[in-house]
C-alpha cells in the first residue's frame, strides 16, 4: 500500500474520528461485557485491542473482538448492513 | 468508346465473327495512342470489356471483404520500415521536365560579394550541390525538385550578409549574426547562399542542419567524462556530423596537417599527418565526440594555413530551452548542457574565437519553433541597438515574468541580427522570370503581374510568392 | 531481438513501451529508469548496448515488479478479507468495492476484483 493512502482520506489535522464510547476496562477473572454502540463511523483506537463490541447495523447489534489488524478501520465496516441477495431464482424462494 | 468509331478502328479491318472479343480487349489500349480528350474513355474500354468466368475482378473481392469486417487488401505492399521517413525526407533537386533556363551562370567564388549580381538568379555549381547535400542543407520543403538544375536568386541581403562576413575575415574575426524574419522570408535559404559562399571560398562549414534533432531526446547521449559541471555528448550525431564534414570538406582537410598531439583519441594520430586522417578515425559512436574535440582544436590553431570556419545552425529556438534529456538523477538537461550544443552557443556569444575569420550562422526557424520568451527579448533587444537606441531604453523583461533564462541571453548579448524580408520588385521580377523561363510559371511576366504576385505574397514574402504562383494549379 | 529480465522484446520496439509492459512499472518509473541508464525518450530496443541491457535487467530485478508487486495488492485485500470487513467481503463477491451501483456497469469489478486479484 502506498504511504499516502491513509493521508488522502481524512485531513491530518481533524486526527482520527473518536467517539465517546462507554468504555470499561474488564476486571481480570470477571465476564467481559460486551459495549453496544450505534457509532458506527467510530476509529477503533489501539486501546480498543482486545474488547468486545456489538456493533449496529440498523436493525440488530453484531458482535465483534476487536484484534490489533483493525485499529485505524471504523466499527461500522465489520456489521453488515445488507442481506445477501440470492436472487430469485435460489432454493429459499423455490416451492416444494 | 469503342473501335468502330475511332479513326484508328476504321482503318484496321474488321474481323469477321469469333474475333470480335479480342478486337476489343485490343481497343482498350488504344486511347492513350489515340489521344483522346477525356481520361474516362480508358474505364469505359474497360467496362465493355467481357468478362472472364474466372476470378472475380477485385472491386467485389474488396467489398466481400468488407462485409466481413477483414481488413480490405488495397494492393500493393506496405513500405518497408524507414521507407516513408526515407520519401519524407528526399531532396530532389532537378526535374527533367522544366525547361533548361538560358543565360543561368553559375556562381562563382566572389560572385555573391558583387552588388552587381543582386537581383539575378544564378546556379549553384555541382560540385557545390555535391557538398551542400551532404551537409543536408537542401530541405525538403525548398521547390528544387521542380526546376531544371538548382539555382537562387541572389538577394541583396545575401549580398550584404556575405561581405560582412568577408570583411570579418580581413580583421581574422568571426562574423556572428542570427537570421531572423517572418515565416518562409528565406531564412534557411540565406543561411545556404552563405555556405554555398563558403563552399566555394574554401571555408570549413560545420553546418547542423537541424537544431531540434540536438534537444528533441531522439538521438543517444551520454556524460562527457570529466566534465565540471557535466556535459552531454551525441555520439551517434556527432559521428553522423563529423562523417558530412570529412566528405564535404575532403580536399581542404587533407591539405592540412595536425599540430597538436592527441594522446586520448582511440587510434594514434602522430603529429603533422592530414586532419583528414584525424576525421577518418572517428569510427565508433564511443569516440566520435572527442574526435569532433580534436578536429575542432586543430581548425581553430590560428595561422598555419588554416582556412576560414563557417559555423551554422538552423532552428535556434530548439537550443533555447531545456531538452528533452534527463539527468541520471531525473533533473531535466538544459540545451547548453549539452556539448555540442555548447560549443555552437560559445562560438555565438564569443566565448571561443575562431582565429583564423569565418562566421558564427544561426538561422531562426518559424515553423515549429517552440516559444522562448528570452531568445525574443535578446533578439528584441539586439535590434533596437542596431536601430541606434540608447543602452538605457532596451526593451526590459517584464515585471514578475518567469520563464527567462539567463544562460539564453548571455548567449545573445554581442551578437549582431539580421532581420528578413520580403525581397524587392525587381528581384521579384527576375525570380518570375525564372520560373516562367523554367516553364513551371505560364503567364507573361509584366510589371502588373510581378505587382499582384508580390503584394499577394505580403509585400515580398518568397515563400508567399511561391505558393501564390508556383505550387498552385492554376496557371 | 532482446531479452530484458527474461522477457523477449522486438528490436523496433521503443524501451519506454517495452519497460512498462512489466507491471507496477509505469511512466514515470520507466521514465526514470531509462534516465538512470542515459536512454533517451526514443530509444528503441536495438540500438541499446548490451551492457546497457544488462545494466537493465540488473536494475529491474532489484525491484518490485511483477509477481512481487502483485502479491502486495493479493495480501492487502487478503487482509481485509480476513478481517471480515465490508471491503473483503465485496472482493470476494466480485462486486464494487467503493459504494458504485451494482445494477449496471460493474463489468470492471467482476473481472478484477477477487480475493487472488490477478490484474
Amino acid at each position: 500500500m502506498q504511504p499516502t493512502r491513509c493521508l488522502l482520506k481524512r485531513s491530518v489535522w481533524k486526527g482520527p474520528h473518536i467517539v465517546p464510547l462507554p468504555i470499561v476496562r474488564p476486571e481480570p477473572g470477571k465476564k467481559i461485557v460486551p459495549i453496544r454502540t450505534q457509532a458506527r463511523s467510530a476509529t477503533i483506537l489501539p486501546n480498543f485491542v482486545g474488547l468486545k463490541f456489538q456493533i449496529h447495523n440498523g436493525m440488530v447489534y453484531h458482535d465483534l473482538t476487536v484484534t490489533e489488524e483493525m485499529v485505524g478501520h471504523k466499527l461500522g465496516e465489520f456489521a453488515m448492513t445488507r442481506k445477501t441477495y440470492h436472487g430469485p431464482h435460489s432454493d429459499r424462494y423455490k416451492k416444494n | 468508346m469503342s473501335a468502330p468509331n475511332c479513326l484508328r478502328g476504321c482503318l484496321v479491318q474488321r474481323p469477321a465473327g469469333g474475333a470480335a472479343a479480342t478486337l476489343l480487349r485490343h481497343s482498350t489500349v488504344m486511347p492513350a495512342t489515340a489521344a483522346h480528350f477525356s481520361t474516362s474513355t480508358p474505364l469505359h474500354g474497360n467496362m465493355m470489356k467481357p468478362q472472364k468466368p474466372g476470378p472475380k475482378s477485385k472491386v467485389l473481392l474488396v467489398a466481400k471483404q468488407w462485409k466481413k469486417g477483414k481488413v480490405a487488401d488495397r494492393g500493393g505492399k506496405s513500405p518497408l520500415p524507414g521507407e516513408r521517413k526515407a520519401f519524407r525526407k528526399r531532396i530532389l533537386l532537378s526535374n527533367n521536365n522544366a525547361l533548361p533556363v538560358e543565360g543561368l551562370t553559375y556562381i562563382g567564388p566572389g560572385d555573391l560579394l558583387d552588388h552587381k549580381n543582386v537581383g539575378k538568379v544564378m546556379s549553384i555549381p555541382d560540385a557545390a550541390v555535391d557538398q551542400l547535400r551532404t551537409a543536408e542543407v537542401f530541405k525538403p520543403t525548398q521547390t528544387w525538385s521542380i526546376f531544371r538544375k538548382p539555382s537562387m536568386l541572389v538577394r541583396s541581403e545575401t549580398v550584404d550578409l556575405l561581405n560582412r562576413m568577408h570583411t570579418a575575415l580581413g580583421k581574422e574575426k568571426a562574423l556572428r549574426l542570427v537570421i531572423a524574419g517572418d515565416r518562409i522570408t528565406g531564412k534557411s535559404m540565406l543561411l545556404l547562399q552563405a555556405i554555398t559562399h563558403a563552399y566555394l571560398n574554401d571555408y570549413i562549414v560545420i553546418h547542423i542542419p537541424e537544431a531540434q534533432e540536438l534537444s528533441i531526446g531522439a538521438t543517444e547521449y551520454a556524460p562527457v567524462p570529466h566534465s565540471d559541471p557535466v556535459q552531454f555528448m551525441q555520439p551517434n550525431y556527432v559521428l553522423k556530423l563529423i562523417q558530412a564534414i570529412r566528405k564535404a570538406n575532403e580536399k581542404l582537410l587533407a591539405k592540412m596537417t595536425t599540430i597538436y598531439s592527441h594522446p586520448d583519441l582511440p587510434q594514434n594520430i602522430p603529429v603533422s599527418s592530414p586532419l583528414l586522417a584525424l576525421a577518418n578515425s572517428a569510427k565508433e559512436p564511443e569516440s566520435a565526440w572527442i574526435v569532433f574535440r580534436a578536429l575542432f582544436q586543430e581548425l581553430t590553431v590560428k595561422g598555419h594555413g588554416r582556412p576560414p570556419i563557417l559555423f551554422s545552425l538552423d532552428g535556434l529556438a530548439h537550443i533555447m530551452k531545456m531538452s528533452e534529456y534527463r539527468t541520471a538523477a531525473f533533473e531535466p538537461i538544459h540545451s547548453h548542457d549539452l556539448a555540442l550544443v555548447r560549443l555552437f552557443t560559445d562560438c555565438l556569444s564569443g566565448a571561443v574565437s575562431l582565429p583564423n575569420g569565418g562566421a558564427v550562422l544561426a538561422a531562426m526557424t518559424r515553423g515549429n519553433a517552440p516559444r522562448v520568451p528570452s531568445l525574443d527579448l535578446a533578439l528584441s533587444r539586439r535590434a533596437a541597438e542596431q536601430a541606434g537606441r540608447h543602452k538605457n531604453q532596451l526593451p526590459q523583461r517584464p515585471a514578475f515574468a518567469k520563464d527567462y533564462d539567463d544562460r539564453v541571453e548571455a548567449v545573445l548579448q554581442t551578437v549582431e541580427l539580421l532581420q528578413l524580408q520580403g525581397v524587392s520588385k525587381p528581384e521579384a521580377r527576375s525570380l518570375m522570370e525564372y520560373w516562367a523561363a523554367s516553364g513551371v510559371l505560364r503567364s507573361l511576366i509584366d510589371e502588373a503581374t510581378v505587382s499582384e504576385k508580390w503584394t499577394l505574397a505580403g509585400n515580398g514574402i518568397v515563400g508567399e510568392m511561391e505558393r501564390a504562383a508556383l505550387l498552385t494549379s492554376r496557371f | 531481438m532482446v531479452f530484458i529480465l527474461g522477457v523477449n522484446f522486438h528490436e523496433q520496439k521503443l524501451v519506454k513501451k517495452a519497460l512498462e509492459t512489466f507491471y507496477a512499472l509505469g511512466p514515470q518509473i520507466s521514465a526514470r529508469v531509462m534516465a538512470k541508464h542515459y536512454i533517451h525518450p526514443r530509444a528503441k530496443m536495438g540500438t541499446l548496448p548490451p551492457k546497457t541491457v544488462t545494466a537493465l535487467t540488473a536494475e529491474l530485478s532489484s525491484m518490485t515488479i511483477e509477481s512481487e508487486a502483485r502479491k502486495i495488492v493479493q495480501d492487502n485485500i487478503k487482509r481485509l478479507r480476513d478481517m471480515g470487513t465490508y471491503r473483503g467481503r465485496r472482493h470476494a463477491m466480485g462486486l464494487p468495492v467503493r459504494g458504485q451501483n451494482t445494477r449496471t456497469q460493474i463489468a470492471t469489478a467482476k473481472r478484477l476484483n477477487k480475493v487472488e486479484r490477478a490484474g
